[in-house]
């Protein structure tokens, strides 16, 4: 039996609206076409690779932001791979609700999007699309109706014919390891995914790429299930590698690999400012830490680290605006903290002695790492005022 | 801690400068130039470094460009002092950016820097570590600048300074600035509610007016969705629609070839049918011209004819009857022949006489009756008065007498009364008389006898026995009025003898009275009444009776005459009638005028039969001629009528034959052979007419070339309609109309929503736009909260501070002001107390009350400024070792006077602590040199010209 060429992809996001990114109206509008851009290469991809089945593990689309114009421009580009057949199995972000475009959207033939009800769709079904070869494959898939699915539900799928070639489709959570902010939707296990029997597992919901099974076959190792994460970089909270798995699969083998068609990454950093007297050190420090064609290409966002003089102001809107023609997208955020002798200040016999004592002991006391942020800012903002003078914090 | 040796190697414009200082005062002196300030800078930083006090960076000061030396040599120098402890230390320093600080156990020579701590600038920390003060503390409270020439309110700004550097560690900021730069700060942001126009407040709102706009998009959006949705289903009913459409019209169209092939046939028939009728019509045409519309005129003519016919003969007949009748009338009258000789006046006559005669007898009958009625009324009465009898003649008299007693009688009772009224009077006078004398016979007896000689008296005067009774009893009434004023057995004699009066004329009157009734009694036992009422009742209808016999019997005298009156009136009108009736000639011999009052019944009984007689003799005549009169009436009625039948049937007779003529018949018969025929074409035309009709309808539906292509076009339609559609064309039809309907409305719906659509998605704001900005103006609300947050947290925990340094501060600054002032005015006062804003009050002893500081004396005050000045310093160390001061031209305003005195109260600190006071005056000089022991004066050289 010939094994099938297959393209995965999931969590695309079209038409999401960037909000994580601060992103000034046009930016955004920018990155909303990039967006569809990347998605535009994806489907390049699959024809060139001829891949005889686009699998779509959720949240293609951002439900509550989509246009209308966007889901045209998606069917168009479906619509001209007519010999290739595309399963969506819709997630949490764009559940087939009866009034998502999903149900009211007149999507080609060539497309098949699931429900709430694991199904499986023979290749080879003499309804199939006109054009469409017909193959010993048959795709399952469960698609999202509402926008939280619980349950184990992948203990559900009962494959028919385990002598074809059977796919699998689902936007579900390795409750394995889940990532940070993350919630677990639909979750499934390794074992569970194994107990399936599927050829693979195409999954969805995770925005970095990550094996969830890989067994050890006659010729070799073989992964089953997968994420590809997002094929474009979405937000600064995404680890990992992104891009779409391409590749054969067949009932020994599994050849796949993670193409990258991401035009930009997120990228975050630490920049250490110690020592800056002015706004005009910081600068130089963070053009001095990121490279010029990066700072061009990709998403950024910097943490200014290190003790500062206690004068130094650092005020983060003027400096990304002074920063803003020099990189695509900046956002700076700062753990700098003014450079006090604290020690020094709580020997004093004086009120600052003990403002400065009080707040110590506090810090002391407080366990949450963000309270302690928020406090030590009380202390330097009490502090600058001793010094007569008023600084952002 | 005691300054030993200042060592200076370069520094500023020294070069290999050494001064010793004594523990006591020292006083360096140097002009203006001289260099004071830079050798107190040296001092300050060969203990503390020269940074900045509170920097953290070692930096590159611009001061330390100006401590170098001209020559570029490095700034370093030494300095040797000791601690409270006796312990002798020697700090070597270079002050250049590379340089290096060392200390040294001056006695041993042994290196101690080790031991000391460093701060995160290197600073080495064996000052602040043996002082327990840091550079700005020492800076602070250690180093006394010029003091003010004025002394008013030098104490408030003495506390302010006092309360600023416990407060902030600084002299010139107090905690009040350091809140009011941090309200400023709030007050820049402003209070989420409060503060309208405020970042916050605006920020607040934005993050309200974005969400507000984001649900509204969000709506949007989803009504647009919804209608996508409805889009969707509508599309999918109107394919349906469409499907249901095209079979209606398939089904359609096979019921409409049936319909047509039957239509086509049933023309073909109508067709046929048509020609019939017409060939029937044509074979009839000649009875066409029939006048049929005289037909029914000409049956009734004939019908006319048959009745008139008989009814000639009817009345023919008729007419015989009558004259026959007529002829035997005529013969029966003739027995009647006087009567028809009477004038013809003569009935009527009769009539009138009749009648007259008919009103006398009645009213002769009326007074004969009346004039019977009063004889017996008469004889009535007489009757009744005889029932009176006696009383008949006697009742006046007998009532003249009745009345008489009557009025007796009421006298005595009226009398009698009075005195039985007066009696118990009189029995009472003499009661009491008789119970005034005691009971004395003798005088009762002379009363009594007394009495009954006046009253033998007067009754012989008396004749009425009343009256005489009266005389009797008035008399002792008398004697008892006459004298009142008698003695009392008098009057008891007098009283009983009138009582006896009395009593005994009682008497009298009751037996008058009763003589009285007795005769009234009488009297009408005469008249035979019971009582006066009956007798004048009776007597009243006594006279009554005889006033009605009386006119009774003058009207039976009227009577009478009237009767031979009336009598008289009957017979002339008897005779009247006589005359003219011949046949009762007798009734007059009835009414003789003399027997009218005793024969007039009779007489008149044969007036009327006579009378009865006639009229019905004259009823027979009256009857036989109205017979005659009817019968010669009728035959000429008769005669009329039969005139009329024959004129009519003439007329019916030749109108029918014209008609007959008309239609070209000779008899009747053959003209209703001929209205046959008529009848029969006319029929014919109308089934010719129908048939052309229905044709003409049918094919108002179209003709057979119109359904022939009809069929030719439905030639390829199925045979059969699917059953679903039923076979009713109509129906069919109407709903295959209402689905097109319904089609089209689904249609419209459609392209009305996807228009409705396509302007929503035109009009629908950005929504991922909306959402970024939304989540920008919330982090910038978030941003300003936690600024916010920030500043409010830090203006608590620095007020919380201050309270906490003021506790501590304010019953040290007390204790260490007590004390100075003790010992400044030599125990005259004693108590210092600070208030809450650290205003400084002297408690006055004798009476408890505080003043103010600024109340003391001007040398007092300057004592006490440098008193609290030095005595601060000994509050911020944290480890009880005295303080060097350092004394920069503090006198310099200051007059002789107040030197003088200053200076002596250094020497006062000098006793624990040492002084170095800088100065470019000899004043001072010369005033520390009035006081010998424990001074030192130190010149610095001039200035060197470079």
């Amino acid at each position: 039996m010939n094994p099938v060429k297959i393209l995965h992809l999931a969590d695309m996001h079209l038409d999401t609206s960037f909000a994580g990114d601060r992103l000034e109206a046009q930016a955004a509008r920018d990155r909303t076409e990039e967006l569809k851009d990347t998605f535009h290469r994806v489907i390049d991809l699959a024809r060139e690779e001829q891949a005889a089945v686009v699998l779509i593990a959720g949240d293609l689309l951002e439900h509550k932001t989509v246009r209308k114009g966007t889901v045209k421009y998606l069917c168009d580009l479906f619509a001209s791979l007519p010999e290739t057949r595309v399963f969506i199995a819709p997630g949490n972000h764009d559940a087939a609700t009866e009034s998502s475009f999903y149900r009211t959207y007149s999507w080609p033939a060539n497309v098949h999007i699931f429900g709430p009800v694991w199904e499986g769709v023979d290749l080879d079904a003499s309804d199939r699309p006109e054009g469409c070869p017909a193959l010993p494959v048959t795709v399952y898939g469960y698609g999202f109706d509402r926008f939280e699915v619980s349950g184990h539900l992948l203990r559900d799928l009962k494959i028919a014919d385990p002598g074809r070639i059977n796919l699998v489709v689902v936007h579900g959570s390795d409750v394995s390891a889940v990532p940070d902010g993350k919630s677990p939707y639909l979750p499934l296990t390794p074992e569970e995914v194994a107990a399936t029997g599927a050829d693979y597992v195409a999954l969805g919901h995770y925005h970095g790429a990550r094996v969830v099974l890989e067994v050890r076959g006659p010729q070799g190792s073989r992964v089953i299930a997968q994420y590809p994460g997002s094929p474009e970089s979405l937000d600064f909270g995404q680890a990992g590698a992104h891009g779409v798995v391409v590749g054969l699969v067949g009932k020994e083998q599994n050849r796949l690999e993670l193409r990258h068609v991401g035009r930009r990454e997120h990228i975050s950093l630490d920049v250490s400012v110690a020592g800056a007297v002015s706004p005009e050190d910081v600068v130089q420090r963070v053009l001095v830490a990121v490279p010029e064609e990066g700072r061009r290409q990709h998403l950024y966002r910097l943490n200014l680290t290190g003790a500062v003089d206690p004068s130094l102001e650092l005020d983060l809107t003027s400096l990304t605006r002074r920063l803003a023609g020099e990189f695509h997208l900046l956002r700076l955020n700062s753990s700098a903290y003014p450079e006090h002798d604290l020690d020094k200040l709580a020997r004093e016999q004086t009120a600052r002695g003990v403002f400065v004592r009080r707040l110590l002991a506090r810090l002391e006391q407080e366990q949450d790492p963000g309270e302690v942020a928020r406090w030590q800012r009380v202390l330097f903002t009490g502090l600058d005022a001793f010094e007569g003078r008023a600084i952002n914090r | 801690m005691k300054l030993r040796k200042v060592q200076v190697t370069a520094f500023g414009r020294f070069q290999n400068l050494n001064l010793e200082f004594t523990p006591g005062l020292n006083v360096i002196f140097g002009p203006n130039e001289a260099g004071k300030s830079t050798l107190l800078r040296f001092i300050q930083g060969m203990l503390f470094g020269l940074q900045k006090p509170g920097a953290l960076r070692r930096q590159a000061l611009p001061e330390l460009e100006r401590l170098t030396p001209w020559n570029g040599a490095p700034p370093r120098g030494g300095l040797i002092y000791n601690t409270d402890d006796g312990r002798v230390y020697r700090v070597e320093r270079d002050f250049s950016e590379k340089g290096f600080v060392r200390i040294y156990d001056a006695t041993t020579g042994q290196e101690l820097t080790s031991r000391y701590k460093q701060d995160r600038r290197k600073e080495l920390l064996f000052a602040e570590e043996q002082l327990g003060l840091n550079d700005g503390t020492f800076t602070a409270t250690a180093c006394i600048g010029q003091m003010q020439a004025g002394q008013l309110g030098i104490t408030q700004e003495l506390s302010a300074r006092l309360a600023n550097l416990a407060g902030s560690g600084q002299e010139d900021l107090s905690i009040t600035s350091v809140l009011k730069l941090l309200d400023g700060e709030m007050a820049k942001i402003g209070h989420p509610s409060r503060d309208s126009g405020k970042p916050l407040a605006e920020s607040i709102r934005r993050v309200s007016r974005l969400e507000a706009e984001h649900e509204r998009a969000q709506a949007v959006r989803q009504e647009n969705m919804e209608n996508e949705r409805r889009l969707a289903d509508l599309r999918r009913e109107s394919a349906d629609t469409a499907g249901r459409v095209g079979a209606m019209a398939q089904a359609l169209a096979v019921l409409r070839r049936r319909e047509a092939e039957q239509r086509l046939g049933r023309l073909r028939d109508l067709r046929r049918g048509l020609i019939l009728a017409e060939e029937r019509s044509i074979g009839l045409k000649g009875a066409a011209e029939f006048p049929a519309t005289d037909r029914d005129r000409v049956i009734a003519l004939s019908e006319s004819v048959q009745r008139l016919t008989r009814d000639e003969r009817d009345a023919a007949a008729a007419l015989g009857r009558l004259k026959e009748e007529e002829t035997a009338a005529a013969a029966r009258n003739e027995g009647f022949k006087p009567l028809l000789e009477l004038d013809p006046d003569a009935e009527a006559q009769i009539s009138r006489n009749f009648e007259r005669y008919t009103l006398v007898k009645q009213d002769l009958q009326q007074r004969l009756e009346a004039k019977q009625g009063l004889e017996a009324e008469a004889a009535r009465l007489t009757e009744g008065i005889a029932v009176f009898g006696v009383l008949a003649g006697e009742a006046d008299a007998l009532e003249g007498r009745l009345d008489e007693l009557d009025e007796q009688s009421g006298q005595g009772e009226v009398e009698r009364t009075r005195l039985a009224q007066s009696r118990p009077e009189l029995a009472a006078q003499r009661e009491a008389a008789v119970k005034a004398l005691g009971a004395r016979s003798g005088l009762a007896l002379w009363i009594s006898l007394a009495a009954a000689a006046a009253a033998a008296g007067l009754a012989a005067v008396v004749r009425q026995p009343l009256l005489a009774a009266l005389a009797v009893a008035a008399l002792p009434l008398w004697l008892l009025l006459r004298r009142p004023t008698a003695a009392a057995r008098q009057a008891a004699e007098e009283a009983e003898k009138a009582l006896t009066g009395l009593d005994e004329r009682l008497q009298s009157l009751d037996a008058g009275l009763t003589g009285i009734a007795r005769q009234k009694s009488e009297v009408l036992a005469r008249a035979g009444s019971a009582t006066v009422a009956e007798f004048k009742a009776r007597a009243r209808e006594c006279h009554s009776l005889l006033r009605e016999r009386d006119s009774a019997r003058s009207q039976a005298e009227r009577l009478e005459a009237d009767l031979r009156n009336i009598a008289r009136t009957l017979q002339v009108t008897g005779e009247a009638l006589v005359e003219m009736v011949a046949a009762s000639r007798q009734v007059a011999a009835g009414l003789s005028p003399d027997s009218a009052a005793s024969d007039l019944p009779n007489a008149l009984a044969l007036t009327d039969a006579h009378i009865r007689e006639f009229r019905q003799a004259w009823v027979a005549y009256r009857r036989a001629r109205e017979t005659v009169d009817s019968l010669a009436l009728q035959v000429r009625q008769a005669e009329q009528r039969l005139a009329r039948i024959r004129e009519e049937l003439e007329g019916a007779r030749a109108d029918l034959q014209q008609r007959l003529n008309v239609a070209g018949v000779a008899s009747l018969d053959e003209y209703g052979e001929a209205f046959r025929r008529y009848q029969a074409y006319r029929e014919a035309e109308t089934a010719r007419g129908t048939a052309a009709e229905v044709l003409r309808q049918a094919l108002t539906e179209g003709d057979e070339a119109g359904l022939e292509s009809l069929l030719a076009e439905l030639a390829a339609v199925p045979e059969n309609v699917p059953e679903a559609w039923g076979e009713d064309i109509a129906e069919l039809a109407r709903r295959w109309e209402a689905a097109k309907e319904e089609l089209s409305r689904q249609q419209a719906e459609v392209r009305g929503l996807e228009e409705r659509l396509e302007q929503a998605y035109r009009d629908l704001p950005d929504v991922a736009a909306l959402e970024a900005e939304l989540e920008e103006a919330r982090r910038s609300r978030q941003g300003l909260e936690d600024r916010r947050w920030l500043l409010e947290r830090a203006r608590e925990e620095v007020e919380a501070a201050s309270e906490e340094v003021h506790r501590e501060f304010a019953p040290r600054l007390n204790q260490v002001a007590s004390a100075a002032i003790g010992s400044i005015t030599g125990g005259r006062y004693s108590e210092v107390r600070a208030d809450s804003r650290l205003g400084l009050r002297v408690v006055v002893p004798e009476t408890g009350e505080l003043r103010s500081v600024d109340d003391l004396s001007g040398g007092t005050l300057d004592q006490f400024y440098l008193a609290l000045r030095t005595g601060m310093a000994g509050l911020l160390t944290a480890g009880g070792e005295t303080v060097p001061f350092l004394l920069d031209d503090t006198f310099v305003q200051f007059d002789d006077q107040r030197l003088t005195r200053a200076v002596g109260y250094l020497l006062e600190v000098t006793k624990t602590s040492q002084v170095l006071l800088f100065t470019c005056h000899q004043r001072e000089v010369e005033a520390a040199r009035r006081y010998q022991s424990g001074v030192r004066v130190l010149e610095l050289p001039g200035p060197v010209v470079r």
